[in-house]
């Protein structure tokens, strides 16, 4: 069908307008002229609604979709403190196209002008992209994102075929999406059945929200993959450690001192010099703020140095004189000039026999002040150089590391590769956030116990306040809370573990051997938690005793 | 008489009878019908305005073609409502008058349970794209044994084939669309 509206639960026809009957005799007259030969008949119109309707294919959609679906708790809530999975942050001209290839070879398509800010307005400069992948049930359970459903009153558990978080930001304000340029995300997934739907985690109203956007496209070439990672298109986008932004602060401060040091070297007093007898001088009061270096002087004569200087030039009633200092020499220029003409001579300041003793002396005076002024400059260059330097080294390692790490990602990917069929899965990113690839599953066929918690150490019931059963080889994390343990189902013919967090937030986890011998009796099952009093630095190191 | 077939005409079709020798007597046939046409018309368009003018169009076609009609034994209704579908058709072609796909949540769920699909909210938003992609005569039986509620021989009298013809056609509808919304959506 073309050109058509959904009304959801449109109030019918009310029994008034039922009742009307319309007007049969405007039915009759219109019959009448109708049956009339046509080329005499007039146009006949009718009802004032018969003016062309513009129809414009537009779609409302589920105007209780809202009361579909409800809220699942608890909300992002990562388990283990301070410990996350990283985001890789990327530097991006926001008026140019950018393409990104992520470690593990999804590409960010970002198109020209696809970010505004909180008001709608384009953003221009530079951007900073962050954006992350969660590939496994250990990466969504570090992540804390709840991963549970809710349709028709029922519970269903989320199976990730993958899920990625993406963001923007400049100087620190967080930005919008722009409808008019959408970015894309291909994200490679190592699951490549199609039977994952897109879903976005909507964080105001605290819920995933399904997506009719279609994410699955056919299989990637290997080959292609590892082209694409290994050639990961860098244009106009750059590694941006933390850190970078103060070395670029630091460069702007040795290029401040240097300007100074350079400003100050022009103020170095000029020593006194004695005049030389048959050379013609003549006295001129010179600016301070101009030229420090002899202002300082109150005696100071210009002694002219021109072989060809004509005396009589000395008579002439000059209306302006400009005096510049010739770069690299202790001459000046001077340039006299009236309405009539303009004289330039070489010239250079000297003493009287008389005052050149006490110029000595505040040559002197001002010499020293002027050299602890530059020693003091040069001294701040040279920390700030040194500290540049540090700085820069740091960023140099923290982005060799990064690099180090991207390439150990390619490489576990490339050894996946070699084991998967890996597919794109696509993402039109209409809002910044959290997308997900997932399917819906219900609670595993089996057996259904009440489930009890206890540590493995002391034998102590442990409080909880959610955990997952898991199955290997599964990205599905089937969600429990206190209140659900009672019914707790898992299909046995599985390898099934289960990660909890507990009320003073620590991780306890049973694993698939401990799962299988755990006791069974009277509808229960006593699941030995082995609780992890470790404080974690990194969620590698969760994945470790997570066993993924 | 010998030989000749008797036959009880009822009392709609003496009112039938009476309106082809003069149109004036349609009144009683139009306050008879025009408010299941209307409630018909206004299923299938977006507003009351242009469910009246296509109402009102109806019944001037029925006007028309009333000489046209015989008693054939199927309901006069249904010619009626033949009627309704050519002229909502061809507001639609001429883009006129916008169609309107009129339902409730629970519509949904009985295709879903037909289809054996049910259970899941995701699956009936799902198979609202998916029944949007049907074509014109293909949404009709559905819209008109779901959203309407009609029997399959009304169906059939409608749609001009046999009740079996029109249960065969909707499973096919049905099992046409299964695929659509597994493609689209997927539950593990």
């Amino acid at each position: 069908m073309k050109n058509f509206k959904i009304n959801m639960n449109r109030p019918p026809l009310s029994d008034a307008e039922l009742a009307s009957k319309g007007d049969f005799g405007q039915v009759l007259k219109t019959y009448k002229a109708m049956k009339t030969p046509f080329f005499k008949a007039p146009k006949f119109w009718f009802g004032s609604s018969a003016v062309l309707v513009a129809t414009v294919a537009s779609i409302i959609i589920y105007n209780k979709a809202a009361d579909m679906e409800t809220t699942s708790a608890p909300f992002i809530n990562p388990p283990v403190a301070q410990v996350d999975i990283k985001s890789d942050s990327y530097l991006i001209d926001a008026e140019s196209d950018s393409n990104i290839t992520y470690p593990s070879g999804s590409k960010i398509h970002v198109p020209a002008n696809a970010f505004t800010d909180e008001n709608g307005n384009p953003v221009k400069g530079k951007v900073e992209l962050k954006y992350r992948e969660f590939k496994n049930a250990a990466d969504v359970f570090v992540s804390g994102i709840p991963m549970t459903y809710d349709s028709a009153g029922e519970q269903f558990h989320f199976e990730t075929a993958g899920m990625m978080e993406i963001s923007a930001s400049q100087n620190g304000k967080p930005l919008k999406t722009n409808p008019a340029a959408i970015i894309s995300v291909d994200m490679v997934s190592a699951n490549p059945e199609d039977k994952f739907n897109t879903y976005y985690l909507d964080t105001t109203e605290k819920k995933w929200k399904y997506l009719t956007q279609r994410n699955f496209n056919p299989p990637v070439e290997p080959m292609d993959l590892i082209y694409d990672t290994l050639g990961s298109e860098t244009h106009e986008v750059t590694l941006m450690p933390k850190s970078s932004k103060q070395v670029e602060s630091l460069k702007t401060s040795v290029v401040q001192v240097k300007n100074e040091i350079a400003k100050l070297e022009q103020q170095k007093p000029v020593e006194p010099k004695k005049f030389t007898k048959d050379k013609h001088r003549f006295k001129i009061r010179v600016d301070e703020k101009e030229f420090p270096e002899i202002a300082v002087y109150s005696n100071m004569k210009f002694q002219v140095e021109d072989k060809n200087y004509d005396a009589k030039k000395a008579q002439i009633l000059w209306e302006d004189i400009v005096i510049k200092r010739i770069e690299g020499s202790t001459n000046y220029e001077v340039v006299f000039s009236n309405a009539k003409e303009k004289y330039t001579v070489v010239a250079t300041p000297v003493f009287e026999d008389k005052d050149i003793k006490e110029a000595q002396k505040i040559y002197e005076e001002k010499y020293k002040e002027y050299q602890a002024k530059l020693s003091k400059k040069k001294a701040d260059e040279a920390r700030l150089k040194a500290e540049l330097e540090a700085r820069a080294k740091e960023v140099d390692a923290k982005i060799q590391q990064e690099i180090a790490e991207m390439a150990q990602r390619r490489k576990d990917y490339e050894a996946r590769l070699a084991q998967s069929d890996l597919v794109y899965r696509t993402f039109q990113v209409s809002d910044f956030g959290i997308w997900n690839c997932d399917c819906p599953n219900r609670l595993p066929n089996g057996m259904s116990v009440y489930a009890k918690l206890t540590d493995a150490s002391t034998k102590d019931a442990i409080k909880i306040q959610s955990c997952y059963l898991v199955e290997k080889g599964r990205n599905v994390m089937f969600s429990y809370y206190p209140e659900t343990l009672k019914n707790f189902k898992f299909d046995p013919t599985k390898e099934n573990m289960v990660w909890a967090v507990t009320t003073d937030l620590k991780v306890a986890v049973i694993k698939p051997e401990q799962f299988r011998v755990a006791r069974k009796a009277g509808g229960e099952m006593q699941l030995e938690m082995n609780v992890i009093d470790k404080k974690f630095n990194s969620s590698e190191e969760v994945k470790e005793y997570l066993e993924i | 008489m010998q030989g000749t077939e008797t036959k009880t005409i009822s009392e709609e079709e003496k009112l039938i009878l009476a309106a082809q020798a003069n149109r004036n007597h349609f009144q009683p046939l139009y306050e008879k019908y025009y408010t299941q046409i209307l409630k018909f018309v206004y299923q299938r368009v977006t507003t009351k305005d242009d469910a009246h003018d296509i109402t009102q169009q109806v019944f001037i076609q029925a006007m028309l073609s009333l000489e046209k009609y015989e008693l054939r034994g199927f309901p006069f209704s249904s010619w009626l409502y033949r009627i309704a579908i050519n002229e909502l058709n061809q507001a639609f072609r001429k883009n006129e008058k916008q169609r309107g796909v009129n339902l409730e949540e629970k519509h949904l769920k009985d295709i879903a349970e037909e289809m054996n699909e049910g259970g899941i909210e995701e699956k009936e938003r799902v198979l609202l794209d998916a029944l949007t992609t049907l074509d014109e005569e293909d949404f009709q039986l559905v819209e008109m044994r779901f959203f309407e509620k009609r029997a399959f021989k009304e169906i059939g009298e409608i749609l001009n084939v046999t009740e079996a013809n029109a249960k065969m056609k909707l499973y096919r509808i049905l099992d046409k669309l299964k695929p659509v919304l597994e493609k689209n959506l997927k539950m593990c």
